[in-house]
């Protein structure tokens, strides 16, 4: 696919989440690693259940308070290790240094703010000076470059006055306004249209490119894995099964979970098996 | 003669705010359904798809057009005739926990077809016939006294199942059976439809947004666009030679789980919305 | 209509919710135990008798609540008027359940009727009910029926609304459509189907009108109508006393103050409990 470098974004080594119920300590993250390079799309993909939305949110540390995260590392390049920073601090690492794109795009928005306020907040937020015009301008240029036809009139509108795949679009542009170095994205298309879904990845997978940024794309599909990712993390169970470059893994899996897995995709041109 | 028929069906739903637009959500459909085949309507959220399914069943009135099945119209039977058509055609749901009543045990979910439609059969019999139609459906016995909310999804949508085949429909609406569960099990509910078509000779009328879902199921193909069928070919045909614009869009937004085959969606990279896109290019 | 062939076990679940909701299974003793001895414990003096050489004694080894200015004995007089009070409280409810819910089914089927009720509902709950509750008790002479006919009064357009808003949320669900599809009659469907599931907050809000039949109870004896002297009741048990509190003789009101605070206090638990209980079947 594209060139990357040797240069690691983001490193996590044996990463895992207890979680205190009234039954007891949960086990749903028990020692992941995740290697991201620069300019690099890494996939994790698995069943609902298996743990892959819970690593990253672990990782952003925006888990319940009755969790905890421990790692023997966590190092995010050009800031530090994540889960040394106090949780309270977190606030300026993401948006800053990561940008996140959760599943359900309307509740990252705020329903009651203009989506022009949002961007001024969130601005706000990390830099001391911006003035609401300046705000204003970022805004559309970064409405423009999610290829959002009409930037001002949605900037002047509301969350809900969105279809689902322009409200993703906005919170990709959110989250890519200050620039993080590494996107993470968690189920970020599940729920749209097939054509919807392409577009909204054709243009994440862009923008990483474009800048050299690197990218987390948590999903359950494996055609997005295997369109889209350089790299992929199978998670079964809380752990990692197997991962690889997507052409290994997608092409020639080990893993007994990661056979059974893509063979229950239909393949194009294949028809059912009522045998089985 | 097919087994249903639909001919030049439409229906508009009023604005659901004030001062909102209509919703012509059918605009003129046709199509029919032969005895024991699987017909995919496919086609994105908004295009009309899910009120098609209901309409071939006659749970949305139609505004003009006509529903037939086995020759009989749908639209001009009395509630009583209608009700026992039912045994006949049946449905199943996009969201299998919630088209399960959370108070009925799954048996008695199951058991009540044959209660309205064969009450006859007396309690002895019909506690026989759920409990091999649990079976049936890969489901152990011991299942019909629980309730819907102790089951995973994949065994609630196999209780769906059952329920729609203990009359012993001929014709069934698949209302997106296996859009909200996760892959493994997907491939398992599709592959136990299949099975149970083939058993029963039943006709699907499966509705779907899933390219791959539908390519693998069906026999042919219907795609829907904005209220209207656009193309209506056997399966392979239209996978093949895709004629409508808003097909070849579909067809090259697919991603394949194989990335040797690289996905062709930039056909319509240059146009902002799917829209444009088959707007601004001329049917092939 | 049911002919089960199937059904989930429902003993255990009764169980632990009243061992999840040590509030509600204190509750429901309490008024057990009050409504029974009210109805069949002796008690130690005549409820109705009044006694001069014993008036306003204060709590004690005899008298263990106490007595009234007409040497009436508290604790007597608290317990039996649990008689009448629960006794109308709870007739009330069960009549306002009643016709609440079988107005609430008509106003939520589809239609011109079901619209005009609702009209009609809006408009009559402008009244102010209490006051209108009061009027008709004290024109037909203190009646007692007249009591029950109050509550149901105030009760009846709450249970309607209620059972309104729930069927009609109802009414567009899934299994609701699957019933349809099957070929349910409109009759099973609302017997199978709507009622079973309306009636875990519909039970809660039967525990709820009980509590509030019995402060409604209160206050209309309180002023003098309902329950007239020399039978008992917690509210005329208030007013008798509210004229001693100033001069230190709190008992008089204070106990039947009690028994009205406790049992609105039980009922309402036991609402909690339950609504808990409906909640966690849904899941």
């Amino acid at each position: 696919m594209n060139a990357q470098s040797e240069e690691l974004a983001l490193e996590v080594r044996n990463l895992a989440v207890s979680i205190k119920t009234p039954h007891g300590l949960v086990h749903p993250v028990k020692g992941v690693d995740l290697t991201v390079h620069k300019g690099e799309i890494v996939g994790i993909v698995g069943e609902s259940g298996c743990g892959k939305s819970t690593t990253i949110k672990g990782l952003l540390r925006l888990l319940p308070a009755n969790s905890t995260v421990t790692a023997d590392k966590a190092q995010l390049a050009g800031y530090g290790d994540l889960l040394a920073t106090p949780v309270r601090r977190m606030r300026e690492v993401r948006g800053a240094k990561i940008g996140f794109v959760a599943q359900n795009p309307f509740g990252s928005l705020n329903p009651i703010y203009k989506i022009e306020r949002q961007f001024y907040e969130l601005q706000k937020a990390h830099k001391t000076k911006v003035s609401r015009k300046e705000s204003g301008e970022i805004a559309l240029r970064m409405l423009d470059g999610v290829g959002i036809v009409n930037p001002a009139r949605v900037l002047d509108g509301y969350a809900h006055q969105l279809s689902g795949g322009m409200a993703q679009r906005v919170v990709i542009a959110l989250a890519t306004t200050l620039s993080p170095q590494l996107l993470i994205a968690d189920e970020p298309t599940t729920g749209l249209d097939a054509t919807v879904q392409a577009q909204i990845l054709d243009l994440i997978s862009g923008l990483v490119r474009q800048e050299g940024r690197s990218m987390v794309l948590v999903t359950h599909d494996l055609g997005v894995i295997a369109q889209y990712c350089q790299r992929v993390v199978v998670m079964y169970d809380g752990q990692v099964v197997e991962h690889g470059s997507v052409m290994d893994v997608m092409v020639e899996p080990q893993h007994p979970y990661t056979q059974r897995l893509i063979a229950s995709v239909p393949k194009p041109g294949e028809k059912l098996d009522v045998s089985r | 003669m097919s087994l249903v028929e639909i001919e030049d069906v439409h229906k508009v739903f009023p604005a659901r705010q004030r001062g909102g637009e209509p919703v012509h959500a059918l605009k003129g459909v046709s199509l029919h359904v032969n005895e024991g085949e699987t017909l995919a309507v496919i086609g994105e959220s908004g295009s009309g798809k899910s009120t098609l399914g209901r309409v071939a069943l006659r749970l949305i009135d139609v505004d003009s057009g006509a529903v037939r099945i086995d020759g009989k119209d749908l639209g001009t039977m009395d509630a009583n005739t209608l009700r026992r058509q039912r045994a006949d055609m049946q449905l199943v749901f996009q969201e299998p926990f919630e088209s399960l009543n959370p108070r009925m045990a799954i048996g008695a979910i199951v058991a009540e077809p044959l209660q309205i439609h064969q009450p006859q059969l007396g309690t002895t019999e019909i506690r026989r016939q759920v409990l091999s139609t649990l079976e049936h459906v890969g489901l152990p016995q011991s299942f019909a006294d629980r309730l819907p909310g102790e089951l995973s999804g994949g065994q609630q949508q196999r209780v769906g199942i059952a329920r729609a085949i203990i009359s012993r429909p001929r014709f069934v609406v698949l209302d997106e059976p296996t859009s909200s569960l996760d892959l493994s099990i997907r491939a398992q509910i599709l592959a136990l439809l299949a099975e149970l078509q083939r058993e029963y000779s039943m006709a699907y009328l499966f509705v779907s947004h899933d390219m791959h879902t539908v390519e693998w199921v069906s026999d042919r193909i219907a795609v829907m666009y904005l209220g209207e069928i656009v193309e209506t070919k056997p399966t392979r045909e239209l996978f093949d030679a895709p004629e409508h614009p808003y097909t070849q869009t579909l067809l090259s937004a697919r991603l394949s789980p194989d990335p040797r085959e690289p996905h062709a969606y930039k056909a319509f990279a240059g146009h902002k919305t799917v829209r444009d896109a088959v707007e601004n290019q001329e049917p092939a | 209509m049911h002919d089960d062939v199937f059904a989930p076990r429902r003993g255990v679940q009764m169980r632990r919710m009243l061992r999840q909701h040590p509030g509600a299974a204190l509750g429901v003793l309490f008024i057990l135990v009050l409504l029974l001895a009210s109805l069949f414990a002796p008690l130690p003096y005549d409820p109705m008798g009044i006694d001069g050489g014993a008036t306003l004694r204060s709590p004690g080894g005899e008298h263990w609540f106490g007595t009234d200015g007409a040497g009436g004995d508290i604790f007597s007089r608290v317990i039996y008027a649990a008689r009448v009070d629960l006794s109308l409280a709870l007739a009330g409810t069960v009549l306002s359940l009643v016709v609440g819910v079988l107005l609430g089914l008509a106003a939520s089927s589809k239609g011109k009727g079901s619209e005009r009720l609702v009209r009609g509902l809006d408009a009559f709950q402008a009244f102010p009910l209490l006051i209108l509750a009061l009027a008709l008790v004290s024109l037909s002479g203190n009646k007692l029926y007249m009591v029950v006919v109050a509550i149901a009064l105030i009760n009846v357009p709450r249970f309607m609304r209620l059972l309104r808003s729930e069927v009609l949320s109802l009414r567009e669900s899934r299994f609701i459509e699957a019933a349809t599809a099957t070929g349910a009659s409109p009759r099973r469907i609302i017997f199978r189907h709507l009622l079973p599931n309306v009636w875990g907050i519909v039970l809660v809000q039967t525990s709820l009108t009980v509590a509030n039949a019995i402060v409604v109870i209160a206050s209309l004896s309180f002023l003098g109508i309902g329950v007239s002297p020399p039978t008992p009741s917690w509210g005329s048990m208030i007013r008798d006393g509210a004229g001693n509190m100033s001069s230190g003789e709190w008992w008089i009101a204070g106990f039947a103050g009690l028994a009205v605070v406790l049992c609105v206090l039980a009922f309402n638990q036991l609402a909690d409990a339950i609504g808990d209980r409906t909640a966690r079947t849904y899941r």
